[in-house]
């Protein structure tokens, strides 16, 4: 198999890959073991605080709000959780079922182009990673929720489809083609953008 | 050679390659069909992934994780959970199973097969005796339901037998009790008259110190004889600090009485038993003997055996007399010498001294035949009492076999597995009894 983005750890998930299992912690805090718990606020709460800032369109308030309700809303419901995902996906399922309840109020800023840019030389080939970055940060922010969302669990943060699919409770054949979807779209807005800018 | 694809077609078969829906072999040969176009759009794509796999992650506050943890309201921890807890059902069949393997590995290990139980019968009695030590040789209530074959009575059979040897048994159990004195008549008037009763197996006009009687019979230990103890020496001191009366074995036998009393200088027994604990403990210095406890029977440390014997001569079947205190968990078995020949049934009389729990199986009674084997052991004695209770507890056992079998030549009292909350074993009294008397005719006949 190529090596794929999606294959590609983000930054942060070193740490979380450097846990086994994260469920023996979750479980031990179930039983009542408050050090167990503080271990997962510090394991998880810087990386689902940066996802969440992604889905707030980096509105760094709500992304602390949205992480700290999460884990507070974990540690209320850790008698529902029965070990069967990893405890990262269980709290992000937590965390963006408020988040999607508080971010869907806001529509995107632009909606991305339907066509795809033509295959060929296209105007990213010419752009620096670091250019791309920052028209990238742009294009995230004007993709839809869900679009979004799912471009930061699988290129972001490094998820797998399966994971992907256990959080979002969708199958795994969905995943992929909302994935690809999204995928489209961000194309087709990175692209606007670079021409927009070559025009200007 | 290429293939004209669209920018479309290109761009899908692109994003499923990245969505690993195209696997290895296909996407060589999409490569080929469709040319450099398709391997740019790939390109791009994955990029773009590379390049949002690269944003950075912006800096989290510092504060953030504490912030958390702070806004986390912490409940009170539950009690920790048990790792197994067993239910009841789990745990009595486990108890049966222990009860089924200590009763496999005794007989496997310890003792040839008994008897087959056919040949004996075997009544233990055991009940709580909030009285003090000292009404021990009062003849349990519970002996009222031990029943002969006959259907009489035990009590009964006994005054039948009395009634049969005439006044003179039981003169010379007086005469036993006057000829010790003043202490005697404390034994004797300390002694119930039913237990009295059944002492009448020496013969009249049996003198003091006859055949049969230990060396030293006179109150004094033979030197040569190991392990000898003294009540005098032991069980008063142990009887103080258990705050109970010490209670004098009861004069039975004209051979532990001292020489120079004249056995027609009896005291008269009292018709009725009184009480005094008071004065037993003290009473008991003057005709205490001491018998030589085998020191290969003693077995474990920390026990220490403070026991009177009274013996009779062999060819009177009595039995020996014994008192037995421990003090602390030990092994401990003391063979009776209670020949069962030729009356078959005998009767053992156990007392504890103080308040404690009896564990189960801390008593047995085991039959040895004239190698010292044993070759028969009574069924269980101490199932009978309540665990939960704490005694004292006077327990009566009743071994009998019948007419025509072969008994165990003697009996050995085996006391084991008697922990710190136990309380201490005596032997008040071990005695053959008669041979049931015949049935009788029922009337009309």
């Amino acid at each position: 198999m190529p090596g794929t983005p999606g294959n590609l750890s983000a930054p942060g998930a070193s740490k979380a890959t450097a846990v086994t299992d994260d469920r023996f912690l979750a479980l031990r805090a179930k039983a009542g073991d408050r050090e167990s718990f503080s271990q997962l606020v510090s394991l998880y709460s810087e990386r689902l605080h940066a996802m969440l800032l992604h889905l707030a369109n980096h509105d760094r308030d709500l992304a602390a709000e949205l992480t700290q309700e999460a884990f507070v809303r974990a540690y209320e419901r850790l008698e529902q959780f029965s070990g069967q995902s990893s405890f990262y996906t269980w709290l992000y399922r937590l965390a963006r079922n408020r988040a999607f309840d508080l971010l869907a109020r806001k529509r995107p800023v632009a909606e991305p182009g339907a066509e795809p840019v033509s295959a060929g030389r296209s105007p990213l080939e010419a752009l620096g990673d670091a250019e791309l970055r920052a028209c990238l940060g742009d294009a995230l922010r004007r993709l839809p929720l869900a679009s979004r969302e799912l471009l930061v669990m699988r290129e972001f943060d490094g998820w797998d489809y399966e994971r992907i699919s256990q959080a979002l409770e969708v199958p795994l054949g969905t995943v992929k083609s909302r994935l690809s979807r999204a995928r489209q779209e961000l194309h087709a807005l990175l692209a606007g953008s670079i021409q927009a800018e070559d025009l200007s | 050679m290429s293939d004209a694809a669209s920018p479309t077609e290109l761009t899908r078969l692109a994003l499923q390659r990245l969505e690993e829906e195209i696997d290895d072999a296909r996407w060589q040969e999409l490569l080929r069909r469709h040319g450099p176009p398709l391997e740019a759009v790939y390109q791009e794509h994955a990029r773009i992934g590379q390049a949002l796999a690269a944003l950075p992650r912006p800096a989290a506050d510092p504060q953030l994780t504490t912030t958390i943890l702070t806004g986390i309201p912490w409940r009170a921890a539950p009690p920790p959970r048990r790792f197994w807890r067993p239910s009841r059902v789990m745990a009595s069949a486990l108890v049966a199973a222990c009860v089924v393997l200590a009763i496999v590995l005794d007989h496997e290990l310890a003792e040839p097969p008994p008897l087959p139980p056919a040949v004996h019968q075997f009544v233990a009695l055991a009940e709580h005796a909030p009285a003090e030590v000292a009404d021990l040789p009062r003849t349990p209530p519970a002996a009222e339901k031990v029943n002969t074959p006959d259907g009489l009575s035990q009590d009964a059979a006994r005054m039948k037998e009395e009634r049969d040897r005439g006044p003179s048994a039981a003169a010379v159990s007086e005469n036993g009790a006057a000829n010790a004195g003043q202490d005697s008549s404390a034994l004797a008037a300390n002694t119930p008259a039913p237990t009295r009763d059944l002492l009448g197996s020496s013969p009249p006009g049996a003198p003091a110190g006859a055949a049969g009687a230990p060396p030293g019979t006179d109150g004094s230990a033979p030197a040569a004889m190991p392990q000898v103890a003294t009540l005098n020496d032991q069980m008063v001191p142990h009887d103080e600090a258990s705050g109970h009366a010490m209670r004098t074995l009861p004069r039975r036998f004209g051979s532990v009485q001292p020489d120079d009393t004249p056995p027609a200088a009896a005291a008269p027994a009292p018709a009725a038993p009184a009480a005094a604990p008071a004065t037993a403990a003290t009473a008991a210095t003057a005709n205490d003997f001491t018998v030589a406890v085998p020191a290969a029977r003693i077995q474990g440390a920390g026990a220490t055996e403070m026991l009177t014997r009274q013996a009779l001569p062999p060819e009177q079947h009595s039995a020996d007399q014994l008192r037995v205190g421990m003090a602390a968990a030990a092994r401990w078995s003391y063979t009776l010498s209670l020949s069962l020949r030729p009356q078959l049934t005998a009767e053992i009389l156990i007392s504890t001294t103080d308040a404690g729990i009896l564990p189960r199986g801390a008593l047995a009674i085991l039959g040895l035949d004239a190698q010292g084997r044993s070759i028969w052991r009574a069924p269980g004695i101490t199932p009978l009492q309540d665990l939960a209770a704490i005694g004292p507890y006077r327990i009566r056992m009743i071994v009998r076999f019948p007419p025509g079998s072969v008994p165990p030549n003697v009996l050995m009292l085996q006391v084991s597995a008697l922990g710190a909350t136990s309380p201490s074993v005596a032997i008040a009294s071990a005695l053959p009894l008669p041979p049931p008397p015949p049935p009788a005719p029922l009337p009309g006949h």
